[in-house]
């Protein structure tokens, strides 16, 4: 071979993998764009299980305190009173419709919705399937 | 005869030298790509784990407070939060696997409660999900 046709060759691998390093480098910075998005997808995701947590455990939202009790509520166990407050919660949220078992105990015009969150809560000393539906 | 030789093996290894260091960086590139891809993957993973989690938490809580002492009635309400997810349940000594024909055993999520109900029994519970 000569000498003109290896350096040729050379140069040629040399800027393929030029190109191809510069390739990985713009494909992993759009990736990491990208895995920002998913980051901030994933927070906003935690966000909604923990204030759903939040709905079910609360005495001043749904969880059922008993009245010889004052101060004591049930995580878990839940009335279906939907008050003032909560109900501004709700829709700062995104929650649209909530479901326990058959009945509907919140409905705001579920148009789109995203997706649900499914808990298990007792509902009149029955375990019942609580949806969060998140528009 | 011999200088054009020596030209030949100097000029060979110049170009095995620019072949080396491009795959050294493709290497280093790859290893870059595989390390976020984990990390993102890792993320999406640990909200299911906590939303399982939760619902494991819901079973064993409302089982207290309902008094569930058969182990039929904890497979009802396990079916009505994971209708398709393997798992098992256990009341004392009695366990019931629930879902799991067919199914690969994965990664096991479990939790488990204690408590003395009006009888004054003890009464253990444990649900796991894979």
């Amino acid at each position: 071979m000569q000498k003109a046709q290896v350096m040729v060759i050379d140069l040629l691998f040399f800027s393929l993998i030029v190109i191809l390093i510069i390739f990985i480098i713009i494909n992993n910075v759009y990736q990491i764009i990208i895995e920002n998005q998913k980051t901030k997808e994933e927070v906003f995701i935690l966000e909604e299980l923990l204030f759903v947590e939040r709905v079910i455990s609360d005495c001043n939202w749904l969880a059922v305190t008993e009245t010889t009790r004052t101060s004591i509520c049930y995580k878990n166990k839940i009335h279906d009173n939907i008050s003032e407050k909560l109900r501004g919660e709700l829709l700062t949220n995104n929650v649209c419709k909530i479901d326990v078992g058959e009945i509907d105990i919140f409905n705001h015009q579920p148009n789109k919705i995203k997706w649900t969150i499914t808990r298990g809560v007792i509902i009149e000393n029955q375990f019942q399937k609580a949806t969060f539906y998140f528009c | 005869m011999k200088i054009n030789f020596k030209k030949q093996h100097f000029i060979s290894a110049k170009g095995q030298i620019f072949t080396i260091d491009g795959l050294f960086a493709l290497v280093f590139c790859v290893l870059f790509l595989i390390i976020f891809t984990i990390d993102t993957q890792s993320n999406k993973k640990t909200n299911i784990e906590l939303l399982k989690l939760q619902k494991i938490n819901d079973l064993l809580i409302t089982a207290q407070y309902l008094n569930i002492q058969e182990i039929n009635a904890l497979e009802k309400n396990y079916l009505v939060l994971f209708p398709n997810t393997c798992g098992y349940v256990k009341i004392n000594n009695n366990v019931k696997e629930i879902n799991c024909t067919n199914s690969i055993k994965k990664t096991l999520l479990s939790n488990s409660i204690k408590y003395i109900n009006n009888s004054n029994h003890k009464i253990y519970i444990e649900i796991g999900v894979y």
